[in-house]
């Protein structure tokens, strides 16, 4: 941003150099300690800055050998001057390995934890499960982060005592039920937890009652099996925040699991599959299903103020239940060609949708007759609050040109500023065979005449646009159409893309 | 509403005697400011000789901003029961690009915005405009880092050796 300040002339000021004691070393702190360490030869004032700075980050990438690497490390622990120590950051690569390295990174570990650090970050490779005892043993910690290269390594040490870590993350290493109560046991007031790519028994991460955020990210349990066994008895009292991915949920864990959740605000599984229908019992305020594959049989979904996402293979039955009116739906529903998404008998769209401000409905794939959903609701009620919607125009609005769902909705929602379609070139067919044909989609012209009719009654339409696959043949003629209609929409800004 | 029109309006005084008049909580942004409230209540006129008025009208705007991005998200989760996730971090979102849009400054007003943040005591200010200057000394060699800041460089050639001769491996590229 000050690129063009290059000219060095004599009245320029040094502005940096004259910052209070404490500053310059504070900004220094927020680079890795190599770079801290070079800028000792700018001036004199910088000389020795970087010795005083509260952090630590060391990273082996940034050499060419391990000596050069050990040598750098012990010179800055060497000439430190100041016993205060926020964070210590360490990333050890496989790149050098040798016995004589992995003593020197230990004797580190042990040294820096005596400078009492909070945050401790160290990726590694460890060589056996005393290697990281120091740190596990350091009362001044409040957030460790440890990424193991080797997850078959046991690294939780024979005694943990980390009495104020409040932020707890385990990146790849493996933990039997003994381990894992060592572990706990020594972290009395542990309120976040994540483990990422770890394998074992995590029966007792169940029974934290301290707990307030989880997240079991690409975790497997015994034997490698993606399944996710949730003990009787669980007791995650204080829990808000859940989020699991690629784990199958027996139902009788996830309801195991939600029993002992009374708190839960946000539940996200992620790519996750398995019977979970008692998540709607106990309604989440957000909850967030991305890629998640359900097994065959009634799932209700409620939709409150979520994004939900459906990925699914089967030919499950998705129900949509709702008893609150949220602000701003989207409902994505992605399984695959063919499948019909039938809405539970309870599911009013007529009354779900009363509430929003921003819709986004998008079925590319699925058979859905929205119209009919609305039809058997007795099409009562306008949308007044809806302000921005946003269609993904395919099969299942479409049937009835001229009386589809989305001019129906433009009807019935006078408030409306901001409308998006979205044009598939494509829509599939099934041939009598069950396979699926694509076949180009082209609009008819006088199905844009009509929306552009429909539009030209909103005085509130502020913005139109619509996106057109690359390629739709019908762009030009298109085009030719809203222009003629332009002087429908004084007051609005109509963008035509392609996506 | 009700409580914005009686809410108290504190006169902050910039050290060339520019007058900025501010609601309580906009100035309570300011730990030091806030402590001086905390001690004497009654105080409506705060002269703060150590900012000059252009900083110190930087320093409300940034104060501004936070308060009311603090005070919208309040609103929502008080209207709605709870906050709703997509919004908060769109919301979160926002504010950063607005932050990183604040930080388009030359580097004098940089440093005058860290010791007006670091006096006033505003920690996000203080974090945002240290990490500022951090990512500008980030990647740089020593000469570019001297011509970004307008250092001259007060070490002789040996003693800038004997820097170098001491820790070799700093300098050292990485592969």
């Amino acid at each position: 941003m000050n690129s063009n300040h290059t000219s060095m002339e004599d009245n320029e000021i040094d502005r940096i150099g004259d910052l209070p004691e404490g500053i310059l070393e504070h900004i220094l702190s927020f680079l890795p300690t190599k770079e801290a360490v070079k800028t000792s030869v700018i001036s004199k004032r910088w000389r020795n800055s970087w010795a005083f700075s509260p952090r630590i980050d060391f990273s082996d990438n940034e050499f060419r050998s391990s000596e050069n690497f050990i040598r750098f490390g012990n010179m800055v622990l060497l000439r430190r001057e100041t016993p205060c120590l926020h964070t210590f950051s360490l990333s050890c690569h496989d790149k050098f390995f040798d016995k004589c390295y992995f003593n020197y990174i230990r004797r580190w570990i042990n040294l820096v934890m005596r400078f009492k650090p909070r945050v401790c970050c160290i990726e590694a490779v460890v060589p056996h499960s005393d290697f990281l005892i120091s740190a596990f043993t350091c009362e001044s910690i409040e957030d460790m982060s440890l990424k193991i290269h080797k997850p078959q390594i046991d690294i939780i040490p024979t005694t943990v005592n980390l009495p104020h870590i409040k932020r707890l993350c385990l990146n790849g290493s493996y933990l039997d039920e003994e381990k894992t109560t060592r572990l706990f046991t020594g972290c009395p007031v542990l309120e976040d937890l994540t483990l990422k790519g770890c394998c074992g028994d995590f029966s007792s991460i169940f029974k934290l009652k301290k707990l307030i955020y989880l997240s079991l990210i690409d975790c497997r349990c015994k034997g490698f099996h993606p399944v996710l066994p949730v003990p009787t008895g669980v007791d995650l009292s204080c829990i808000r925040r859940l989020f699991i991915t690629k784990l199958h949920l027996y139902e009788v864990s996830s309801g195991r699991l939600l029993i002992g959740c009374p708190l839960l605000e946000s539940l996200s599984l992620e790519n996750c599959s398995g019977k979970f229908s008692c998540i709607f019992r106990d309604k989440p305020k957000c909850l967030s299903l991305w890629g998640c594959n359900t097994s065959r049989g009634q799932v209700q979904w409620y939709i409150d103020k979520a994004l939900v996402k459906l990925n699914s293979s089967g030919d499950t039955e998705v129900l949509i239940v709702c008893t609150l009116q949220p602000s701003e739906i989207k409902l994505i529903w992605e399984p695959t060609i063919g499948t019909e998404l039938d809405f539970h008998k309870n599911f009013n769209p007529s009354v779900i949708f009363s509430g929003a401000e921003c819709l986004k409905l998008c079925f590319p794939n699925a058979k859905v007759d929205l119209k009919k959903e609305f039809q058997k609701s007795g099409l009562k009620g306008a949308f007044k609050k809806l302000k921005s919607l946003s269609l993904v125009l395919a099969d299942w609005c479409l049937h009835h040109v001229l009386k589809d769902p989305v001019t129906w909705f433009l009807q019935k929602s006078p408030n409306i500023e901001e409308l998006t379609l979205y044009n598939p070139k494509r829509k599939i067919l099934l041939s009598k065979k069950g396979n699926p044909n694509l076949v180009d989609l082209d609009l008819e012209t006088s199905y844009y005449d009509f929306i552009s009719m429909v539009l030209s009654g909103m005085k509130n339409l502020k913005q139109v646009e619509i996106k057109l696959c690359k390629n739709v043949f019908a762009v030009d003629s298109f085009k030719e159409t809203l222009l003629r209609n332009m002087k429908c929409f004084v007051n609005a800004k109509v963008v035509i893309s392609k996506f | 509403m009700a409580r914005s029109s009686t809410e108290n309006m504190i006169t902050l005084m910039s050290s060339d005697g520019e007058e900025f008049m501010v609601t309580e909580k906009v100035a309570r942004e300011c730990t030091t400011i806030r402590n001086m409230l905390e001690d004497d209540c009654v105080i409506t006129n705060i002269p703060l000789p150590n900012v000059t008025s252009d900083i110190l009208s930087m320093v409300i705007e940034y104060c501004m901003e936070h308060v009311a991005a603090a005070e919208k998200a309040a609103a929502e989760t008080a209207e709605k029961g709870s906050s709703s996730a997509p919004a908060a971090a769109k919301a979160n979102k926002d504010l950063e690009e607005w932050d990183k849009a604040f930080m388009n400054v030359d580097v004098y007003t940089l440093c005058d915005l860290i010791l007006a943040a670091n006096y006033l005591n505003v920690s996000g200010l203080l974090d945002l405009t240290i990490q500022t200057a951090a990512n500008l000394i980030k990647g740089k060699s020593p000469e570019q880092i001297r011509k970004t800041f307008h250092i001259q460089n007060d070490l002789s050639l040996e003693e800038e050796e004997k820097i170098r001769s001491q820790t070799p491996w700093a300098f050292e590229k990485s592969e």
